[in-house]
This record gives C-alpha cells, sequence and structure tokens, in this order.
C-alpha cells in the first residue's frame, strides 16, 4: 500500500472532463496516477482543497456529519482496483460496532477524505501499472492539461 | 408536521433550474411546496425516481451504504425552515434507540429519502406560509392544469419569491 497525496482537480483540456492529479507521498521519483471524475465530484474536492466555507452543508460535509454523528469515523480511504476504465475506492470506516469496507468511486471517497482528513492509499500493483513519473508529465503539474489521455 | 411526496422533479424554464414540486399527501385540498435545487442533487433525485441502475454507488447511494453499515436508519426527512430564499431540512436518523437530528439541504434530503424509504415531511408554519393550493396562484384560474405544468402558469410574483 503506497500512500498518496491529492496535487490537484484539473480540467483534461481535451474531454474537458476533470481529472485528479494524485502524487505519491513518500519517496524521490514521486509516481503520479491521474484519476477521470464527474464534475459534480470535483467541485466537492474543489471546494475542500481550497477550503472554502459553503452556506450550507454540501453532499459530503453531510456525509461527514451523519458519519460523526453515528460515532463513525473514516479512518483512510484504499484506492483498491481498477478495471473496464474505471478505477474503485473502498471507504474504511470505525464504528463502536467494528470495522467496514464500503466500496466507493474514488472521487467520493476523496472528497470525504479531504473533509476529515484522512490518508488515502493506492495498492502498489495499480500504481505499478497505472503510475505515471512526474518527469513524463512535466515538472510543471499543469502539463497534465496537455496530456493526451485517453479519456473514460 | 404533513407528509408530502415528491409530485414531480422538473425545469423552471425561466432559471433553468431544477424545481421539485411537493404535494400533501392527505386530505381534500392538497397544498404544494415548490423548492428549486441543485442541478447534481437533481440528477440524484431523478435516478431514483427513475430506478435507474447505475454502475457503481452514485454520492447518495454511498451515503444510504455509510448509514446501513453502521447500522443506522433514516426514520424520516423533514423541511422544517424558510429564511431568505432558502428552504431548510433535516434528516433524522436511529441508531440503537437513540434519535439523531442532522441538518441538509433539503436536496440531499430527498435524494436520501427516497433510497431509504423515508417519508419526507414539511412544518406546518413552512408550508402554511410557503405552500399554496394549485387553484390559487394558476393564471388562467378556469383552465385545469397538470401540477407537472404547473410552474408555466404560476404568478410570476410567486416564483421570485424563491429564486435568488
Amino acid at each position: 500500500m503506497v500512500e498518496l497525496k491529492l496535487a490537484s482537480v484539473s480540467l483534461d483540456k481535451t474531454s474537458r472532463i476533470s481529472v485528479l492529479v494524485l502524487e505519491e507521498e513518500e519517496s524521490e521519483a514521486k509516481r503520479i496516477i491521474l484519476i477521470y471524475i464527474a464534475e459534480p465530484e470535483a467541485h466537492a474536492i474543489d471546494i475542500a482543497l481550497k477550503n472554502l466555507r459553503m452556506p450550507r452543508p454540501m453532499t459530503h460535509d453531510l456525509m461527514l456529519n451523519i458519519v460523526e454523528r453515528l460515532t463513525g469515523t473514516v479512518t483512510a480511504i484504499h484506492i483498491n482496483d481498477y478495471h473496464g476504465k474505471t478505477f474503485y475506492a473502498t471507504l474504511k470506516l470505525k464504528s463502536d460496532s467494528g470495522e467496514y469496507d464500503i466500496d466507493s468511486r474514488p472521487s467520493d471517497a476523496i472528497a470525504l477524505a479531504l473533509r476529515c482528513d484522512v490518508p488515502i492509499y493506492i495498492e502498489e500493483a495499480l500504481i505499478e501499472q497505472h503510475g505515471l513519473f512526474a518527469s513524463e508529465l512535466n515538472e510543471n503539474k499543469n502539463m497534465v492539461l496537455d496530456l493526451d489521455v485517453e479519456p473514460l | 408536521m404533513v407528509e408530502v411526496k415528491i409530485e414531480v422533479l422538473t425545469i423552471d424554464s425561466n432559471t433553468g433550474a431544477p424545481v421539485v414540486i411537493l404535494k400533501e399527501k392527505e386530505g381534500d385540498a392538497k397544498r404544494i411546496l415548490l423548492i428549486w435545487i441543485g442541478e447534481s442533487e437533481a440528477w440524484a433525485i431523478d435516478n431514483q425516481l427513475k430506478n435507474v441502475d447505475m454502475p457503481r454507488p452514485m454520492t447518495h447511494d454511498l451515503l444510504k451504504n455509510v448509514i446501513d453499515t453502521i447500522s443506522g436508519k433514516v426514520q424520516s426527512i423533514c423541511v422544517n425552515a424558510f429564511e431568505k430564499t432558502t428552504f431548510y431540512a433535516k434528516v433524522t436518523l436511529e441508531l440503537n434507540g437513540e434519535e439523531y437530528e442532522i441538518d441538509s439541504r433539503p436536496s440531499d434530503a430527498f435524494a436520501l429519502a427516497l433510497r431509504c424509504d423515508a417519508p419526507i415531511f414539511v412544518d406546518e408554519d413552512v408550508i402554511e406560509e410557503n405552500g399554496f393550493l394549485e387553484e390559487e396562484v394558476k393564471r388562467d384560474k378556469d383552465k385545469d392544469v397538470d401540477t407537472k405544468d404547473i410552474l408555466e402558469n404560476l404568478d410570476e410574483d410567486v416564483v421570485k419569491n424563491y429564486t435568488v
């Protein structure tokens, strides 16, 4: 398991689809994972990244409020599978009654992770297979906007 | 509190924004309440109203799965306040015999209630003040109008109160 940090949420210039740029937390040659996501979740992630205060709870705020009121805690999120061009994730949850894994889209899981400051992990085999080196992208993260990545 | 149902989810052709039309469940003269909502929450409501099967859990499916997993239960949701142009709601949850009330936008609460088969309520004061009978607000009093077409037939002053 490798810890990732969300470097940015960008827009793929060609496809006009939002893309998450996740970067390896440790190690010198940081590998990067790109995950294409839908617009509402990109918005939810962007709000959290920019620490914007919204007048009303957004959907992922509501989710976190509910988890906390029901005395649960989100402990981590794992990006743990990839097939058919889709990344899969698991929400690690703890409550009085036990520990649970809940299937989630990575976008929802990351929107939640940013709101409760929990680590984002990815399976070693996945980053091995889908990771890119920063040098392959360019020093500038915005370079991702020019990437000719096949969109979902 | 009065129980309502989501009668229609439609688009307000003036603003392009989605609107949920709630209608009282019981009674002879059923009042309706219009709530303008965001686009992504409208999708979440629409998918559930139409029973669309998605390949992956959408955000409100995940929310339901989270609640189910920790053995919580959504008992009901209630639109319980209106300030300026914004309706407020609360979600009532039950866990181990304890009740919890959580502040929510009405749209999220509707999307969740539909997935959990939980009843939707509106505070009597809120519907008294903001609800209306269709006959009252129709431009053409003599014309029969289907609820889904009510928006086009509403007095413009009514709409103004609820849109930004």
